[in-house]
């Protein structure tokens, strides 16, 4: 860690996890409203099985956006000194 | 400093998270704004609902598959490079091409947007000039330089995400009356049948967030930029999406499928119209005007930079490889944009162009996952110096989007059967005139003096 604010870089690394946190939790927040309040409004249309379809994407888009922006996160913590991204 | 060119293809090294950010919603946040209400014309409101769903599961695929590629090889060429080093040459120039039809139909297809609504303002203005102005304005600024560009993206983008996010929390928190019966109402017009054919205009919401990753080459530390700007975007994108169709849905009727939402030009202004509240009206009116210009302002970057790369690579002549010495921008294949967006700007077919950029996108979407895959199996060890960024759930899940993209592809037969043979043939044609034109460029790929890398795993089984 040559030359390189321990300190400084914590504290942006910080920041770099709440614009994480804070988007996974705004995108589960408003995906979530959204598809269970039209679900439960229109979805009587449709059988149980049509209706499972659409949960199983919910799962699947909100699951791997999150595990992705995750590992983002384990990326930046993981290279942040050896590249120096807070310079 | 002199105003003298260089053959030298060094790009400058200033963009940050929030540039690639700027550039990916900025191209495709135009498609919430219009154009993905037509999924309602054919599926209803479940059909939307479920297009939305599916697309944004195969976009959060491609976008962590770009992520992952983008951060690794740092090429401006983005998916055309990708292709280059883990598929092949003929394969490569094809996808370059893609790229590069796909953002500069769409480009023309937003500045004939931008002139329509200033002729809408302005009824003296007439079409034609606007549109040249527009295209010829972007293109300026484009050529002057990337981070100018990119941060007059940023906070055009800004505002009309803002807007989303306004009209949203007011609709939600009672500033203006819902009809949830509307919901109800034209929740599927059209059957079963109606929710697979809504599938072909799934894309709009999301059309050309991969493009992000193509501003790696001009990333300080595109390993951390690219990454954290094309999730943020992609969230975004699927927030804003969700926002827009549960509003517009709960304001206008879509019952018949031949009027109201399914049909409206501008969804967004329209439904704001039908509340009656004026600074709703306006701040809507302003984002559908901005986020066409961002749109537009960010297809020259990225078709440019396809447009380079390919040039780079002697697929297309040499000339369009230089760089401006003073802005340091890929200028010649900047202002090569402007003839070609005319072209297209004044062919007179605005669906036909848009379908013939998406489907020119839906072809990326199949072999972005397969770059990856090709990747992951050249080189599988995860050290730092080659993946700086590993995507989860690999290869697995670059299989469910291949899987996805062919799927959406095969519904554009219903309704442009004829454009999506037309652009397979096209791009066949493509794929065997750069794989003959590469033969006589031909030379070795050295990844170590190329890539920094080294070699892949299946030179070292031929060693």
């Amino acid at each position: 860690m040559d030359g390189v604010s321990e300190t400084k870089y914590n504290k942006a690394f910080a920041k770099d996890t709440y614009l994480i946190v804070g988007a996974i939790t705004l995108l589960i927040a408003v995906q979530g409203y959204v598809v269970f309040t039209v679900l439960s409004t229109a979805g009587s249309v449709v059988s149980p099985a049509i209706r499972a379809i659409y949960v199983v994407f919910f799962v699947l888009l909100v699951g791997i956006e999150t595990m992705g922006y995750w590992q983002v996160r384990h990326s930046i913590k993981q290279h942040m000194f050896d590249f120096k991204y807070y310079d | 400093m002199t105003d003298e060119v260089t053959e030298s293809p060094g790009l400058v090294k200033t963009l940050r998270p929030y540039h690639v950010w700027a550039l990916g919603v900025g191209i495709v946040l135009v498609g919430e704004f219009m154009g993905w209400n037509f999924t309602v014309a054919k599926g209803g409101i479940l059909g939307s609902l479920l297009a939305m769903l599916v697309a944004g599961t195969m976009y959060t695929i491609i976008a962590l598959c770009a992520s992952e590629l983008g951060s690794a090889t740092k090429l401006a060429g983005g998916p055309y490079d990708w292709a280059r080093l883990f598929i092949g040459p003929g394969a490569a120039a094809s996808v370059g091409l893609a790229v590069y039809m796909e953002y500069i139909a769409l480009e023309a297809a937003d500045a004939i947007v931008v002139a329509f609504i200033a002729q809408e303002l302005f009824p003296e203005l007439q079409v034609f000039p606007v549109t040249l102005l527009v295209i010829a304005t972007l293109t300026f600024i484009n050529y002057r330089g990337v981070v100018a560009a990119l941060t007059l993206n940023f906070f055009m983008t800004a505002i009309a995400f803002f807007a989303i996010i306004v009209f949203f929390l007011s609709g939600t928190f009672g500033v203006f009356e819902l009809h949830p019966e509307y919901l109800f109402q034209g929740a599927m017009p059209n059957g079963l049948i109606g929710l697979f054919a809504a599938l072909q205009f799934g894309p709009w919401f999301f059309l050309g967030i991969e493009g992000a990753a193509m501003t790696a080459e001009e990333c300080k530390h595109p390993s951390r930029a690219v990454p954290l700007g094309q999730q943020a975007g992609m969230i975004t994108l699927l927030v804003g999406a969700a926002m827009t169709l549960f509003i517009c849905a709960n304001l206008l009727p879509s019952s018949i499928p031949a009027e109201g939402l399914g049909v409206s030009v501008y969804p967004l202004f329209e439904a704001a119209q039908s509340t009656g509240v004026f600074i709703l009206i306006a701040l809507l009116a302003l984002g559908t005007l901005l986020t066409c210009v961002s749109s537009a302002n960010g297809c020259v970057c990225d078709s440019s930079r396809s447009w380079f790369a390919l040039s780079r690579d002697h697929f297309v002549s040499n000339w369009f490889s230089s760089v401006h010495p003073k802005y340091q921008t890929p200028y010649k294949a900047v202002i090569f944009t402007m003839p070609i967006a005319i072209a297209f700007a004044f062919s007179g077919y605005l669906d036909q162009v848009i379908t013939f950029s998406i489907v020119s996108g839906l072809l990326c979407y199949v072999l972005i996952p397969f770059s990856l895959i090709r990747f992951r199996k050249m080189f599988p060890t995860h050290i730092n110096k080659v993946r700086p960024f590993v995507s989860p759930l690999q290869p697995w899940i670059s299989y469910l989007a291949m899987a996805i993209a062919i799927v959406i592809m095969s519904t554009l037969f219903w309704g442009y059967r004829y454009n999506l043979i037309f652009a397979l043939a096209f791009y066949l044609i493509a794929y065997f005139y750069f794989h003959n034109r590469n033969k006589k460029f031909k030379k070795g790929l050295d990844w170590g003096e190329e890539m920094g890398w080294p070699n892949p795993s299946h030179h070292d089984k031929k060693e």
